[in-house]
């Protein structure tokens, strides 16, 4: 019966994601013959084209960058509210809970055409800067890599509320409060109590931020203003733009390669962050 | 929680009767679309085009054969087109396909188009030089050029040539989305005013769109480039002037466009025959009227592209804003789609590396 109950996932994972991996994989094995041709055989050109082609290396670590970048600054943020909806008492939390994933609510399309408002060179923090006689010249943050920035963390930040919300449970507060007895100071309390035993659910939160960082298309793209390359970026213009298929699919084993890489590494670190909290 | 034994019958009796659903529905849809008749599918590209070639050409095709009803599907691009063809080489979803020039020579190539009856298309015979793109197979149905835009609240007059993209008054105003079509008519563009033969080289044509790189603001103007203009978030950029000659009777006082003297860029469309097409009679029939002079000269009156039809005449004012060979295509830089083709993805990566990511 257990078996069973995993039949339908297994059956939606087999079509809507099995099946297309295996058609990209095939597809990358193919050769482009320019002009949109492709050659249907055996060949690991694209891949060569891929791992020997600086360009593609400075692409992956574009991307790589960005999502640790994107990743840490959310958690940042997210932590010290993800501690204080777990720790309240207040009768509001739950809909503070809601509040601080609420974003999530409007698609991500249209926050960041809100972004490209606020950043843009006519935008509002421009207005605010200027008006304020801050400066003659605010920075130019649509169109480059800090825009791509500002705007994933606010996208993906409940993301990291949710999941570091959730990863927190190992919280309890008789814990922090035997440690005060025992004449532990606040930031003691916090170093040697606190975060110890966030910290799985902090990992979490990197992790699931990261992943979503390095597949994101759509706010790289349209607050990159072009100049932003990133896997995502890449693949699509292979795909549609230069219509080569074969490097669109090779790329996009790439970024499941690194996607692995990161999961089995977040997956090592939250291994050895359990072992040491509970001090095996 | 434990499921029950009739629970699950219940949850796989109701699967099975979705599935059977699903598959009657489909089977249902297909019976209606091999019932051929005078059933006609058309997909091509979005917005302003949809639009434009359903007022100017499917309306008028219905009104004159009643018994025809076409169905247009809008596409993001070329190249998706492209995929749905190769992924459907069984039975046809669509009859004709609207294409770049630059793609659908492929689709040639492949053997997913087939050539045309000359005995059904006659006007054929009619078409301008422009048009003919691969012989035989699917002609132009539409012929834009390569345009400037500006805001002329931020720039009131537009240059003469495209190389003054490079001057220091547009430093941080230009929108160059060149990592596409636009960018390589722009390089058969600087070719002709540099003096320069693409098929030699494109080094030169390169730096040159380096130093235009250096007042770029956006490669990718949002949601357009004919809106970020007119917005005023940046103001300068070129784009394709049929669709900007249109906004600018919208709205006068938000975009101007001109296409410089002897330096126009054709850009072209074409309208092809799908070789898996169960109606190729009436689709040859609809090619017949879209390139015939009656449709071409509302295609070239409303929408100011260039008549593919060589029996079209316009009025002088508008013929001055389409991309005709005696309009803004008059002496215009050459520039060899078919030759492009290969090479396309090639100068696109060029491009992207050199220019862009330089």
């Amino acid at each position: 019966m257990a078996w069973g109950l995993l039949l339908p996932g297994l059956g939606v994972l087999l079509f809507a994601y099995a099946m297309p991996m295996l058609w990209v994989l095939r597809m990358a094995f193919n050769r482009f013959t320019g002009g949109g041709g492709i050659e249907i055989t055996l060949t690991l050109d694209s891949f060569a084209d891929v791992f020997t082609d600086p360009y593609y290396l400075r692409v992956a670590l574009t991307t790589v960058k960005l999502g640790l970048l994107v990743a840490a600054i959310t958690v940042l943020v997210a932590y010290p509210l993800a501690l204080f909806l777990v720790r309240t008492t207040s009768k509001w939390r739950g809909l503070l809970t809601i509040l601080a994933i609420a974003p999530m609510l409007v698609s991500s399309v249209a926050r960041t055409y809100g972004w490209m408002v606020v950043l843009g060179n006519q935008g509002l923090l421009s207005a605010v800067l200027t008006g304020l006689g801050l400066t003659d010249t605010p920075p130019q943050l649509a169109n480059q890599f800090a825009g791509v920035v500002i705007a994933l963390v606010q996208i993906f930040l409940p993301y990291a509320v949710l999941a570091m919300t959730s990863g927190f449970g190992r919280l309890d507060a008789t814990l922090e409060q035997a440690a005060a007895s025992l004449g532990a100071g606040r930031i003691t309390r916090f170093l040697r109590v606190t975060l110890p035993l966030t910290l799985p659910g902090v990992l979490t939160g990197l992790l699931l931020v990261f992943v979503l960082t390095i597949s994101a298309y759509v706010t790289p793209r349209l607050i990159g203003g072009g100049r932003v390359f990133v896997l995502a970026s890449e693949i699509y213009d292979q795909a549609t733009n230069q219509l080569n298929w074969p490097l669109a699919a090779a790329l996009s084993l790439v970024l499941v390669i690194v996607f692995g890489i990161a999961v089995t590494v977040f997956g090592l670190l939250q291994r050895r962050v359990e072992r040491w909290v509970s001090g095996r | 929680m434990t499921i029950s034994r009739r629970s699950a019958l219940f949850g796989g009796i109701a699967l099975l009767g979705l599935a059977a659903c699903s598959t009657s529905a489909t089977d249902s849809s297909q019976q209606d679309s091999s019932a051929g008749g005078d059933a006609l599918t058309i997909t091509g590209f979005s917005g302003a085009f949809a639009d434009q070639f359903q007022a100017e050409v499917i309306d008028p095709f219905q009104q004159a054969n009643p018994g025809t009803k076409v169905t247009y599907t809008p596409a993001t691009n070329s190249a998706e087109l492209l995929a749905g063809l190769r992924t459907n080489t069984g039975k046809a979803t669509y009859d004709l396909v609207i294409m770049d020039s630059s793609v659908s020579t492929t689709a040639n190539a492949e053997g997913l188009f087939e050539k045309l009856d000359a005995s059904i298309v006659t006007s054929l015979a009619d078409l301008v030089d422009a048009a003919v793109i691969d012989a035989g197979f699917g002609p132009a149905i539409t012929i834009d050029s390569l345009a400037f835009i500006a805001n002329p609240a931020k720039f009131a007059t537009l240059p003469s040539k495209w190389t003054a993209l490079a001057e220091a008054q547009y430093k941080g105003q230009l929108a160059l989305q060149i990592a596409d079509t636009r960018g390589i008519a722009l390089i058969a563009g600087l070719s002709k005013e540099l003096g320069l033969d693409y098929k030699t080289s494109i080094d030169g044509q390169l730096a040159e769109l380096k130093k235009f790189a250096a007042n770029t603001q956006t490669f990718s103007p949002q949601p357009n480039i004919y809106d970020a203009i007119r917005s005023g978030s940046v103001g300068m950029g070129v784009g394709w002037n049929a669709r900007a000659q249109a906004l600018h009777d919208e709205t006068p006082n938000e975009l101007i466009v001109a296409v410089p003297t002897g330096l126009g860029v054709a850009q072209i469309s074409t309208i092809n025959l799908v070789k898996t097409s169960t109606r190729k009679d009436v689709a040859q029939k609809f090619v017949e009227f879209a390139i015939g002079a009656e449709a071409q000269k509302r295609l070239s009156e409303s929408a100011f592209y260039g008549s593919v039809n060589k029996n079209v005449t316009v009025a002088a004012d508008i013929n001055a804003r389409t991309a005709s060979t005696t309009g803004l295509l008059a002496d215009a830089a050459p520039i060899d789609w078919n030759w492009i083709a290969p090479n396309y993805a090639g100068w696109v990566q060029r491009i992207q590396r050199e220019v862009i990511g330089g």
